[in-house]
């Protein structure tokens, strides 16, 4: 073995002998060496989409004004660079070694588990009396403040920037293991198709419905979510139901598997965020590979309702005598059909250029995970700003729930630097997937230059995901037509 | 260097699993499917098919070098040094596709400010 890998290490070029130098110190030094050349396009790309970014908001004098186009295009330039650089990294033990690395600490014990499970259903019980005592006005309202701003905002992002603390923390759970279940087989043909319908009809749900804007409809709805789980942990139990079934359970999973912080059966893992999305068994099967598409796509339609170009479409379509909620929802479902679509082209591409005989699903199993670093980047891009805006309303409506102050107080003006790191942000979630992609091809296919190879198709498809994405988060926020209070 | 940073190669060995962690199990080959008129090699040790020689040898000395006898570990020494050329061109490919994307943008953006 040993001498396989001292070969491995022996080989041709300058630069492969650098990366096979075999002290420590030689491959800390070649580590901080790739963060920086990495680092730089970021750098680069933030300093010229803030200016773009703003001048885009304000018609700025002061900075260079770039064209949209320009400017979308640098970010996919980005993305397109950091493939080629990944592509000069072509030691396999090198990879290996980046991903891992890791510590171990032991696990919290059983009584914080506890405290946090009773948080999770206190804040629920409070969320959903508030959701009905108090004002009507969502802005108004802690219920609507505390699930959009704190929950969906703030938590969700912890649970890629941390670790995924959902099993413990969730209030539906908790609820739903007391009562007595059936335990009736769950089959396993559905797999994760369920979860992946949940989280469609829930986004959908959130698209549609005033559930930002109208507090006693969060409340029930949040009633209904607890109804649900319940119902079904009767029927197939709560570890399976919250295993493989519910789309909140499974998405949060999912984003913690980037996350930094992990809980295995040694205790609690330290790794470095994204590099177990190559592991193998992060998704198993057409369906699971599906569910990230979609936890990527729901996002970008969350948003893509919210431009010029949606209203204009939207608006034309129902001219011609649609009705408004028909389009919307056709146009939802075609989008994820387009997304998945899209995937899996990219996957034949990789068979193609790869010259493997892996299958397609094979593929998509080991290159879907890679996507959720670019959903987590789009996600706090999404978020922040928001998140930071509305802080000093959650603060003051949550000193007084029942009787909040007429007009909460929020943060009228971000500063630049805050578009200047969704931006950011967006990038580095398109880095990370890129070297995800990266080394799960040097996992899977014995050449290394048909592992280069086979990332053309994915490479492809995230240039042109960030274009769409930079465009998304740029474009200034326009009411979705047709739906009387408009989403958050 | 551990046993354990030995067989850190990228991809599982054939040898016993450390289990420090789930996915540390010995894994099955990759499930694969055929065009029709393919004539694959495949590998004795796990049934894996490859469409050609070279990533067959690569394959046989990344997952089961223990097992190989001398002929076939010089054999995936000779695919691997060989893979190097192709390699390097395509370095030299890559290294000028960040050149144009660079100096492409640079210009861009020169122009604009101009």
């Amino acid at each position: 073995m040993a001498r396989r890998d001292r070969f491995l290490r022996s080989g041709g070029s300058v630069f492969q002998r650098l990366l096979h130098s075999d002290g420590p110190l030689a491959r800390r030094l070649l580590r901080s060496l790739l963060v920086a050349v990495a680092a730089v396009p970021v750098l680069l790309v933030l300093s010229e989409t803030a200016f773009a970014h703003a001048a885009a908001l304000r018609g700025s004098t002061t900075t260079v004004e770039v064209p949209t186009w320009l400017f979308l295009s640098t970010g996919g330039g980005a993305v397109g660079a950091s493939f080629l650089l990944a592509s000069f990294v072509t030691d396999r033990v090198f990879i290996q070694s980046i991903h891992d690395w890791g510590r171990t600490f032991p696990s919290p014990g059983r009584l914080v588990a506890v405290g946090g499970r009773l948080v999770g259903v206190a804040l629920l019980a409070a969320t959903v009396a508030i959701g009905y005592l108090g004002p009507s006005t969502g802005y108004r309202n802690f219920a609507v403040l505390f699930v959009w701003v704190l929950w969906w905002g703030g938590y969700v992002a912890s649970t890629y920037l941390v670790g995924n603390t959902w099993p413990t923390l969730n209030p539906f759970r908790t609820i739903a293991s007391v009562v007595p279940s059936l335990d009736r087989p769950y089959p396993d043909r559905l797999g994760a198709w369920p979860s992946l319908a949940g989280l469609l009809a829930l986004i959908w749900i959130e698209v549609v419905t005033p559930l930002a804007d109208d507090p006693r409809l969060l409340a029930s709805m949040l009633i209904g979510y607890t109804a649900v789980s319940v119902a079904g942990s009767v029927v197939v139990g709560s570890e399976t139901w919250f295993g493989r079934v519910d789309p909140l359970s499974r998405a949060f999973r999912l984003f913690g598997q980037f996350a930094p912080l992990a809980r295995t059966a040694d205790g609690l893992t330290l790794r470095l965020p994204g590099t177990a999305l190559s592991d193998s068994g992060v998704a198993a099967g057409r369906d699971e590979a599906a569910f990230i598409v979609a936890l990527l796509y729901v996002t970008t339609f969350d948003g893509f309702v919210g431009t010029w170009l949606w209203a204009e479409f939207v608006t034309t379509v129902v001219g011609v005598g649609v009705p408004p909620v028909a389009v919307y929802l056709l146009a939802y479902l075609a989008g994820f059909g387009l997304f998945f679509g899209v995937f899996w082209w990219s996957m034949g591409v990789a068979r193609r250029y790869g010259r493997t005989y892996i299958t397609r699903l094979a593929l998509a199993e080991r290159f879907a995970p890679s996507l959720l670093a670019i959903a987590a980047g789009y996600h706090v891009a999404h978020n922040l700003g928001f998140l930071l805006g509305l802080l000093p309303s959650v603060v003051a409506v949550g000193a007084a729930p029942l009787s909040p102050p007429q007009q909460p107080p929020v943060v009228a003006a971000l500063p630049g630097w805050v578009s200047g790191i969704e931006l950011t942000l967006v990038l580095v979630g398109h880095f990370v997937a890129v070297w995800v992609a990266h080394a799960a091809a040097y996992e899977l296919l014995p050449g290394r230059l048909a592992a280069i190879k086979s990332q053309y198709g994915i490479t492809l498809v995230m240039v042109a995901y960030t274009m769409i994405s930079l465009w998304i988060v740029t474009t200034p926020t326009v009411a979705p037509p047709f739906l009387g209070g408009g989403g958050v | 260097m551990s046993e354990r940073d030995a067989l850190g190669t990228g991809v599982d060995d054939d040898s016993v699993s450390d289990g420090t962690a789930a996915n540390d199990v010995i894994e099955q080959p990759p499930p694969t499917h055929l065009p029709a008129d393919a004539e694959p090699w495949t590998c004795p040790h796990c049934g894996f098919q490859l469409p050609e020689e070279r990533q067959y040898r690569l394959h046989l000395g990344l997952e089961h070098y223990g097992t190989l006898d001398d002929d076939e570990q010089a054999a995936f020494k000779t695919a691997y040094s060989e893979e190097e050329e192709s390699l390097n061109r395509f370095r030299i490919i890559a290294l000028g596709g960040l050149v144009l994307l660079y100096f492409g943008f640079l210009l861009v953006y020169a122009l604009l400010a101009a």
